[in-house]
């Protein structure tokens, strides 16, 4: 058992001055200011110390571009052809990235990894723990709606050229798969394995994301397409999406933000903007941030809650970017994402408020076990 | 006009109710303040110098990757008579994002930025001279030095041209016979005719501008030194990711180190990482933005990762002033809140480098050229 004691403990849903947490095992089993603490007990001491839900990055390709290692070296983006849900990357994770320990000892615990943007449906991401523990193999299928370079390789398929072209292939797919869940003979034999995974995104059972790179007219047609189909998608990287807030807003759809710090270059990255997260929250959409690891280095996931905090957004906002926020978007928040009776104890002792610039973590926990101790 | 500060970091000390007075584009006086209303008083809080970021590619890749990209000439890997100022687009909107975040100065340089859009950084062997602006446009010096990169960035590029050298070894004997061919011609009397490139080297020979040498790892860093002293000419050691392994004998050599928070790529940034900035300590560093690898506004918020690693408020905010200025040679002129300097003056809401803090007002040479109650 283990006792974090006397620190200001901000749980996601408020703040408890001079709290305890208690751990046993691997959850979290006691929150506030009388918590009675048992004999014997492992007493971490958090005076004067600030203490938070283990960080989580939304998006990010962690394991799939390891560090010290040119692009090329790269299992995120695979050319077989532009609609390729049966990629999976936990087939291609890469454990062993020194990445994952720099992340862990900046207090990101939770994270979601997946292929890139480079085909229109790219495969399937998996949600884990920082210390490798796989929380789901298939956390949420990927889509990309940006405009596709005509690619070198001899692909199976020709990529679409045009956002007409890429929108007009993901619904064809999308029929295709419906067409197969009502009579699996109807459809192209080849392509069952295809239609039987976007099926499951058709019921709902696999999330999707739908990266949006270039400008807000993605947006739109993302927004048709989810609600045409149904889809359970959040819409990643969002540039643009302050000029379609309200929109974003009544189609209930969440976001995911970032890489922050991109400048604006008008070839590709014009409606950059790091207002955007915090305009979308202040209309109320749900929001978390991405490092889109290894663009920015996931260990520095705080550092994007910073700059929301230059950009407008309060100090509480900013972390819930970064906490509950993505938890929801992934659909773990039963087990991550704030401090909780029965959660995961994935916990961070901060030296002080972690978006202070002078901050970092003094001892990180997950799922019980402590795994950085620096006091 | 007086600018009356609470709290002036100058940057050496942190004086409390100081006035400093400015007479056209200079800063007069710094006194304590009276009581009395002045004519022509801006009440301050926080006052900081400008900012200054000695290497960004400002208004060179508006347009990357299309027409109207003038980050380096990929005709010819070595063009040292080639000037960023005939290139450099007043209008890019990263000068007023400077305005806005306090940046007064910037060293302008050809050659690569990390775009996360392409897999690996590019650069020529000697892509040409870079200048200085302030960031209201005005241009401080044309020529301010001569830029250089070595290791695998130009390898790669080179390689991707189907262009030789094709090593280390060729990159650096390259730079080898043009820097002896231009000595050589400094030397003769008599020339038949001016030869651009080697015209545009004999200010680095004579000791008037440096070499800035994009360079990461440590075997390149003691190239750079060896061929330094080969030539008797000064060097600024650019990225320098690796310099913290060296910081014995780099004590006098200046750095441009940064940027910090970027994707440890490739072999050459393997060890690129915010938290060696520990181990800096004692060295002459500045740091940097590369912009647009990271937006020039958020010059402040790198600096601001030092306090993390072992600086004080004061160290840190040195790093991106007198540091910086100090690198681009001056140190007289801009880079800290002294009588006789220019006038470039930051006035903000709360603590420097502090997150919710706002830039409130800009003044270079004197000017205001930015008021928070501007902003869009």
């Amino acid at each position: 058992m283990i006792a974090i004691k006397g620190g200001t403990v901000w749980t996601g849903i408020d703040t408890i001055e001079n709290g305890v947490v208690l751990i046993e095992e691997k959850k979290i089993i006691a929150v506030g200011q009388k918590v009675s603490i048992p004999y014997g007990c492992e007493v971490i001491d958090a005076h004067g110390k600030f203490v938070t839900p283990g960080l989580i990055d939304a998006h990010s390709h962690i394991g799939l571009i390891p560090e010290g290692l040119d692009w090329e070296y790269s299992d995120v983006n695979d050319f077989y052809g532009p609609i390729t849900p049966q990629m999976r990357a936990i087939d291609a994770i890469d454990l062993r990235d020194a990445a994952f320990s720099d992340a862990l000892n900046g207090g990101v615990t939770t994270v979601y990894t997946g292929p890139g943007s480079a085909n229109v449906i790219g495969g399937i991401g998996l949600v884990l723990k920082t210390t490798g523990r796989i929380l789901k193999e298939e956390a949420a299928l990927k889509a990309a709606l940006g405009p596709k370079r005509s690619r070198e390789y001899r692909s199976k398929e020709p990529y679409p050229s045009t956002r007409m072209g890429t929108v007009a292939l993901f619904r064809q797919v999308l029929e295709e798969a419906k067409l197969w869940m009502e009579d699996p003979t109807k459809v192209d034999q080849s392509k069952k394995h295809i239609y039987a995974i976007v099926a499951r995104a058709i019921r709902r059972e696999l999330p999707v994301k739908i990266h949006l790179s270039t400008s807000p007219d993605e947006i739109t047609a993302a927004i048709r397409l989810i609600k045409e189909y149904n889809l359970d998608a959040s819409i990643d990287h969002v540039f643009g999406g302050d000029l379609l807030a309200e929109k974003i807003k009544k189609a209930g759809i969440p976001v995911v933000y970032g890489p922050m710090m991109l400048s604006r270059l008008y070839s590709g990255f014009k409606y950059v903007n790091d207002r955007i997260p915090v305009e979308l929250s202040k209309h109320g959409v749900l929001v978390a941030l991405m490092t889109d690891h290894p663009v920015i280095p996931q260990k520095h996931l705080r550092l994007l809650a910073t700059v929301a905090v230059r950009n407008g957004a309060s100090y509480d906002e900013a972390l819930k970017m970064i906490t509950v926020n993505p938890a929801k978007i992934l659909h773990m928040d039963d087990a991550v994402g704030t401090i909780e009776v029965g959660k995961d104890a994935d916990l961070v002792v901060w030296n002080d408020h972690p978006l202070r610039p002078s901050s970092h973590p003094i001892c990180v926990v997950v799922d019980g076990r402590v795994v950085l101790k620096n006091f | 006009m007086i600018v009356r500060c609470v709290v002036l970091f100058t940057p050496f000390e942190e004086l409390r109710n100081v006035d400093v007075l400015i007479k056209g584009e200079k800063i007069k006086e710094v006194r304590p303040s009276r009581t009395k209303n002045d004519d022509d008083v801006i009440e301050a809080e926080y006052v900081i110098p400008g900012l200054i970021d000695p290497h960004t590619h400002i208004g060179l890749y508006r347009l990357e990757g299309e027409a109207g990209d003038h980050g380096f000439e990929v005709s010819d890997p070595v063009t040292p008579h080639l000037n960023v100022s005939d290139a450099v687009d007043l209008f890019d909107p990263a000068f007023k994002d400077a305005l806005l975040a306090g940046v007064t100065c910037v060293g302008i340089l050809p050659g690569s930025y990390m775009s996360f859009g392409s897999s690996v950084e590019r650069i020529t062997i000697m892509p040409g001279q870079g200048s200085v602006y302030k960031t209201n446009g005005s241009l401080v010096e044309r020529t301010a030095c001569i830029k250089a990169a070595v290791g695998e960035h130009p390898k790669r590029f080179l390689s991707e041209q189907k262009a030789v050298p094709t090593t280390r070894m060729g990159i650096v004997a390259e730079l080898r016979a043009i820097l002896t061919k231009a000595k050589e011609y400094a030397e003769s009397e008599k020339k038949d005719k001016k030869d651009p490139k080697l015209e545009a080297l004999i200010p680095l020979l004579k000791g008037q501008i440096p070499l800035r040498v994009h360079v990461h790892v440590e075997r390149d860093i003691q190239t750079v030194l060896r061929l330094a002293n080969e030539f008797g000419i000064r060097v600024v050691l650019d990225h320098a990711t690796e310099a913290y392994m060296l910081s014995d004998s780099l004590q006098d050599v200046p750095i441009v180190y940064g940027p910090t928070v970027f994707a440890r790529r490739g072999v050459e940034l393997k060890n690129l990482d915010s938290a060696n900035l520990s181990k800096m300590k004692g060295l002459q560093f500045s740091l940097t933005t590369d912009h647009p690898t990271i937006p020039i506004q958020y010059l402040d918020l790198l600096c601001s990762l030092a306090l993390a690693h072992g600086y004080s408020l004061k160290e840190a905010l040195q790093l991106v002033t007198i540091n910086a200025a100090r690198v681009l040679g001056l140190e007289g002129r801009i880079g800290s809140v002294e009588v006789g300097k220019d006038a470039d003056l930051v006035l903000l809401s709360g603590a420097p480098l502090a997150p919710e803090t706002k830039v409130l007002m800009t003044i270079i040479d004197g000017e205001i050229v930015f008021k928070a109650d501007e902003r869009e």
